[in-house]
């Protein structure tokens, strides 16, 4: 490319066109001087103007020949499932990432910087096939070309349950490509179905399963076509650890059935929970009275406690009580009745603002969710209509609350908000013994682990946390790595694990699994956590998705990458020499003929 | 032309015996051939065998005929019969070409035939060749209907090669032969695989090839004991009759220990009658009729007695006083075997049906299981005579067959007597009695009536034991209804149950009767077992009511109007009472409260008041056996892979729990498995996957949630 600064072209190009205009007038000026007799005929005249035109312009080309004839070519870069391409122009350079197939013409690169440092002067990068694997992810520019295939058919989007309560109920969440119809099914470890679903292309789902008894189990995740066979099917991990059960004490201003149901549930939970009843005028029933002192309420991880009981409490106890949530004390409302002005007044200031009536409304639980065959006693859950519950026409209507349970009809029947490093809840429901009553009794256990699982005091025991789904020959990355901490592969081989040091206090590392099993994180404690890989063969749409999207993540706002720069080398200036060397001999040849005489 | 018709049936003769010999001989071959080639090509085969076996006997005798001809039956003349002078070829010449000495030897001969016919030119049956051919015929075919099966059984077990080699025996072939029960109709079947399916009572006969040949082998049972398999030349054969399912693998000295193998057994249902052609139990007479035909249709899975019992029940009489008569008849079935249909046309008048009488059908059949059979009772059909069908006699059900009792009220007794009263001094004396006694009688049956609400006691003075008109007590001698619902048919036909309902289904309401009353007067909440009509508030109004209503009878019957009055007003005022005491109360159980402590009542005392402890609810155990498993099959590095795996206390756990499992067999199978392979990694998935279905469900647990680190405390701290 000729340098910016100064650009001769518009100056050669006013000379040239000067020269040919004084050769053209002095064309004129002859033939006005020539006598009569020997004047050009109009026609010879009109083409030795035309030829010297033509040449200025040959010698202005010869000059500076134009240099589109060679533009620069983009980068194309075939990835998994990449066609060979049928659009590629000349100059355009293709390169194949090991995950692609075989493609003709491509110049093979073991990585994305490889294929950027040996073709440095591409003018963009195409991305063909399914995108960028996450090695070449973090490398790649942002302002990739990228025309993403069709979504693939299975499963492309699947959440997987966190660590699970024992016999408590949890659910797996996903998407569905492109498949038209088909159904998607929980299957537990011995091969029944546990709940199942019919999806379409793009549907969102949520089934659920039950977890039995504490340690690893394996359900499966299947997504059948509309013909029964399996699209897909992959491996869901539940893990349930045995855990020190919460200490939880029960304030209640009056005893009821909801008490009652709420000890037996724990009775049979085992969670250390302590009932205390006042009655009044000093007669307590019960386990016992609960002292409210900072150090009674540090020694317990979780208060309930009903509007009569706080009307009842003193104001000292009240602000114990509130400092013992911010270091952590879990706290349940439960209002009973029609909240006093005051009581509504101090549960604001505490963090549980109310809004309502306070009237008993009849609500209805979601029923559960469409299971086809359920196996074991969650058959009492396929029941339908569920029974009406009633509840407290309250709820905070804060962004900063979190709604628990939510009623058929979507009102919040239970949320929370955090207070200092503690939570403080409100449950509205009046009568949920209803639902032991009516032999929905998993329901109603499974309702209140996860209210006293959200809300009672975090525990001391942290073991290291993996984040996302685990494929096999796909970065994982482990957290909260404490000490030096190694990775047991399903073989017995052993791993050291390497803290990244820009991770702060998260204190991750990644690593790669390669087999598919079970795996066990052991931190420096000698603290164990295990984690599954996934086997990346059964759902492959999982990795494919997650690719494609980050690649098109990284494309940038500019419009293809196709023929908009060319390169700044100059034309061959030959042929527009020749071209000029034979208009410049006609025009000679011409103006030196003269008609011979007759 | 030659007279030798005789000698022509001669040969006929012969030739037949010579075919009849040949198709002997070559019969079996033909027989061999057709059996070989269904063996081997099947119904393609066999019809193969057969036509090329029929050309070729059919050639072979053929060629067993041709030879028999005229020349034979000459030379057979000439040698068999000295007085035909080795001229017998004359006979067959044309007598115009016979000529002198020839024609004249000829004549002779012709008058000598007779002679002939007595001769037996048939040749002798080829005895031995036919008793070889069919002995080895029938050898070879036995041979190959039981070679090929033990040549086709490679066995599921059996490595591929079929060389004899040195070394441990091994399993080369497996075959059962499964006889089901020949009640059952099923044909024997044979299967190369170990486990089976078989109908209860089948017999499983076992053939293993084991190779190299061990010592002994036997079927080893974990319940029960062993059998032998005795050896028949190469294979290795034992039998055992099913009658449960179980558990088995073949054992045999220095045989690797086999996985075990299932027999699952499929019991024999017991058969299902269903009424036919009534919809509901209860069948009411129409007018007129007298016959009744009811029809029952019998299914089984394998097949119902054509015989069967009908059981029939008469009921004869009215309110208290009802016998009963009962007798049974056979019934034969008709129909096919798995869906006999039983019917039977009853004779009313010979039945002994009078109006008010039920006559109940009941079938008890039985299927034909051996060695005992299955006996089911049916459901009964009752075919019901309302007393009162006379009233509609000749309107053919138009009327409203029951009529309702009218009788006078309270009000218009009391307005009656009155009047009655008022009109004293024109009426003459006994008129005036009759018409007391008149009103009497109405206000004797409105007693009645009212005394049906209260039990019949209430007659006669009604102050007494006020039996109410529940159902407590059977008022009849217990009849043999069944009130079952009639099972439905095997493949369970959709059908319209919209009979059953409680109006006229399955109590039906006898007109006249208490619960009749109190449907048309009342309203019930509750059934009859469980009710108590009215509170005894009202209970006691209607037994005031009816002790006046009493007193006012007595008084009009006795001509004494006057005296009747107070009491009939005050019947009118207690009835209205009683209506307007419509509710009914059921008596609650359950609530048991202490004993008020009367001294401390009102004072305020509140010392020495406490709660009781509440007793803490025992969790339910946490570490049962199977839970224990379950972890120690974990698949998860590190330290705790090596966990014992408890197999023993497993297996006797499941012992001890078979009735609670859904697959004890494939639990104990798979036990079995993991023991004997200890390093077979699919072998144990599956033990833990039969063990997910024996966990018990635990009631919803609590998980903690995770701390937070020491930032994201300081954070929270901070937003506060």
């Amino acid at each position: 490319m000729i340098g910016d600064g100064f650009d001769p072209r518009p100056w050669t190009l006013v000379l040239i066109g000067l020269g040919v205009l004084l050769g053209i007038v002095r064309l004129l000026l002859w033939q006005r001087s020539a006598p009569v007799a020997e004047r050009s005929p109009p026609v010879r005249l009109a083409l030795l103007g035309g030829l010297q035109m033509a040449s200025g312009l040959l010698l202005f080309l010869c000059l500076f020949p134009p240099s589109d004839t060679v533009r620069a070519g983009a980068l194309f870069v075939a990835t998994e499932a990449t066609q060979q391409p049928s659009d590629l122009q000349p100059g355009d350079i293709l390169v194949a990432l090991p995950e692609a197939g075989a493609i003709e013409g491509a110049v093979r690169v073991p990585d994305l910087a490889t294929a950027l440092r040996q073709f440095p002067d591409a003018s963009g990068i195409r991305i063909l096939g399914q995108g960028l694997p996450p090695r070449d992810q973090g490398i790649a520019p942002k302002d990739l070309v990228y025309d993403p295939p069709a979504a693939p058919r299975g499963l492309i989007e699947v959440a997987l349950p966190d660590r699970v309560a024992a016999g408590a109920s949890f659910s797996v969440g996903g998407q569905i490509g492109s498949l038209p119809r088909g159904s998607i099914e929980l299957v537990d470890p011995a091969g029944t179905v546990a709940s199942r679903r019919p999806v379409a292309a793009g549907t969102r789902f949520i089934v659920t399963g039950t977890a039995r008894t504490p340690e690893l189990a394996l359900f499966t995740l299947r997504l059948r076509d509309a013909s029964g066979g399996t699209v897909e099917q992959m491996t869901v991990p539940v893990q349930t650890r045995n855990e020190a059960p919460p200490r939880v004490r029960v304030l209640a201003g009056a005893p009821g059935p909801e008490t009652k149901f709420l000890r037996r549930w724990a009775g049979e939970a085992g969670i250390d929970l302590g009932l205390d009843i006042d009655v009044g005028a000093g007669v307590q029933l019960g386990d016992g009275r609960t002292a409210i002192t900072r150090a009674a309420l540090a020694d317990i991880d979780l208060l309930v406690i009903d509007d009569r009981r706080w009307e009842g409490l003193g104001a000292s106890e009240r602000s114990i009580l509130t400092d013992a949530v911010s270091e952590g004390l879990g706290l349940l409302l439960r209002p009973t009745g029609t909240l006093s002005p005051t009581s509504r007044r101090e549960w604001a200031a505490m963090g549980a603002p109310l809004t309502g009536a306070g009237d008993s409304v009849a609500t209805r639980l979601d029923p559960p969710s469409a299971v086809g065959e359920q196996a074991g006693r969650s058959d009492t859950r396929t029941r339908d209509p569920v029974v009406e519950l009633t509840r407290r026409e309250l709820a905070d209507p804060g962004s900063d609350a979190v709604s628990l349970l939510r009623s058929a009809d979507g009102v919040a029947l239970a949320s929370w908000r955090s207070r200092g490093r503690g939570r403080i809840g409100v449950w509205t429901i009046t009568d949920s013994y209803a639902l032991v009553l009516t032999g929905d009794d998993a329901r109603y256990a499974d309702l209140w682990s996860d209210l006293f699982s959200t809300l009672a005091r975090a525990s001391g025991d942290n073991p290291a946390k993996i984040e996302g789904l685990v494929l096999t020959g796909r970065r994982t990355q482990v957290c909260r790595i404490e000490g030096t901490a190694t990775i047991l592969a399903p073989d017995g081989t052993q791993g050291a694990l390497l803290t990244d040091p820009q991770s702060g206090d998260q204190a991750c590392g990644a690593y790669w699994p390669a087999l598919d099993g079970w795996h066990v994180v052991r931190d420096g404690q000698g603290r164990e956590t295990p984690f599954y890989a996934q086997s990346r063969t059964s759902a492959p749409s999982l990795a494919i998705w997650a690719d494609r999207q980050a690649t098109l993540a990284l494309t940038g706002a500019v419009g293809p990458a196709r023929g908009t720069s060319r390169t700044g080398s100059p034309g061959s200036s030959w042929p527009w020499f020749a071209g000029l060397l034979v208009i410049a001999a006609l025009l000679w040849w011409l103006e030196r003929r003269r008609p011979a005489k007759a | 032309m030659t007279a030798a018709p005789i000698l022509r049936a001669r040969q006929m003769a012969a030739r037949r015996r010579a075919g009849l010999d040949a198709l002997a001989i070559g019969l079996p071959v033909t027989l061999l051939l057709a059996v070989l080639g269904w063996r081997l090509f099947d119904l393609a085969g066999l019809a193969g065998g057969v036509l090329v076996g029929s050309a070729g006997l059919a050639a072979f005798a053929f060629s067993r005929i041709r030879p028999l001809d005229r020349d034979w039956l000459i030379r057979q003349l000439d040698a068999r019969l000295p007085q035909f002078e080795d001229s017998s070829a004359l006979l067959f010449q044309d007598s115009g070409q016979a000529s002198g000495l020839a024609a004249l030897q000829r004549n002779r001969l012709l008058s000598r035939l007779p002679q002939a016919a007595s001769i037996d030119l048939a040749p002798d049956w080829s005895r031995r060749a036919i008793t070889v051919m069919w002995a080895a015929g029938a050898a070879l075919i036995v041979a190959i209907l039981v070679v090929p099966a033990t040549d086709r059984a490679p066995g599921p077990l059996a490595s591929t090669d079929s060389k004899a080699v040195a070394g441990p025996p091994r399993i080369t072939g497996a075959r059962l032969r499964i006889t089901p029960p020949a009640y059952t109709g099923l044909p024997v079947r044979e299967q190369l695989t170990l486990d089976a399916r078989v109908p209860q009572g089948s017999r499983i006969e076992w053939t293993v090839a084991l190779d190299p040949a061990p010592v002994s082998a036997a079927l080893t049972f974990p319940d029960s004991v062993p059998v032998a398999l005795q050896r028949k030349a190469s294979s290795w054969a034992a039998g055992r009759t099913i009658d449960a399912p179980m558990l088995y693998r073949i054992e045999a000295p220095g045989l690797a220990r086999q996985r075990l193998s299932r027999i699952d057994v499929v019991a024999d249902a017991p058969p299902e009658v269903r009424p036919e052609g009534t919809v509901g139990q209860l069948v009411m007479v129409r007018p007129g009729q007298t016959r009744w035909t009811p029809a029952f249709e019998a299914t089984d899975d394998y097949g119902v007695q054509s015989a069967a019992l009908l059981r029939i029940t008469v009921t004869q009489g009215d309110g208290e006083n009802i016998t009963v008569i009962q007798r049974t008849s056979t019934l034969t079935g008709s129909g096919p075997a798995r869906a006999r249909l039983f019917s039977t046309s009853l004779d009313l008048a010979r039945e002994g049906m009078a109006p008010g009488s039920d006559l109940i059908v009941q079938l008890v059949v039985s299927d034909n299981r051996a060695p005992e059979r299955q006996t089911v009772e049916g459901p009964s059909i009752i075919l019901r005579w309302p007393s009162d069908l006379a009233l509609a006699d000749g309107l053919d059900g138009l009327a409203q067959p029951v009529m309702p009792a009218y009788f006078r009220s309270q009000r218009q007794i009391i307005i009656d007597t009155e009047a009655l009263v008022a009109q004293r001094r024109r009426l003459p004396a006994d008129q005036f009695v009759d018409r007391s006694n008149a009103i009497g009688e109405d206000q004797a049956q409105l007693r009645l009536r009212y005394g049906q609400f209260m039990g019949e006691e209430a007659e006669g003075g009604g102050g007494g034991g006020l039996a109410l008109p529940t159902n407590d007590e059977p008022a009849r001698p217990a009849l043999p209804t069944n009130d079952a619902e009639p099972a439905p048919r095997r493949p369970a036909p959709v059908e319209d149950h919209s009979g059953h309902g409680h109006a006229e289904g399955e109590h039906p309401v006898e007109p006249g009767s208490p619960e009749a009353v109190l449907a048309q007067y009342g309203h019930a909440h509750d059934t009859g077992e469980s009710a108590t009509l009215f509170d005894p508030g009202t209970r006691s109004t209607l037994a005031q009511a009816l002790d006046a209503m009493w007193s006012s009878e007595r008084a009009l019957r006795q001509g004494r109007p006057e005296d009747a009055l107070p009491f009939a007003n005050r019947a009118l005022e207690l009835l209205k009472d009683a209506q307007q005491a419509t509710r009914i109360f059921l008596p609650r159980i359950g609530s048991r409260l202490p004993p008020i402590d009367l001294s401390r009542r009102l004072s305020g005392d509140r010392e020495g008041i406490v709660a009781d402890r509440l007793i803490r609810p025992t969790p339910p155990p946490v570490d049962t056996v199977p839970v224990r498993a379950w972890r120690a099959l974990e698949e998860r590095p590190g330290s705790r892979q090596g966990a014992p795996l408890p197999l023993s206390e497993l297996e006797r756990w499941v012992a001890s729990n078979r009735g609670r499992l859904s697959d004890a067999l494939a639990l104990t199978a798979a036990i079995d498995t993991v023991r004997n392979e200890p390093g077979c990694l699919p072998c144990r998935r599956r033990l833990r996957a039969l063990l997910w279905t024996a966990l018990e469900q635990p009631t919803a647990r609590v998980q903690r949630r995770d701390a937070l680190n020491e930032r994201g405390r300081r954070y929270l701290d901070a937003l506060e």
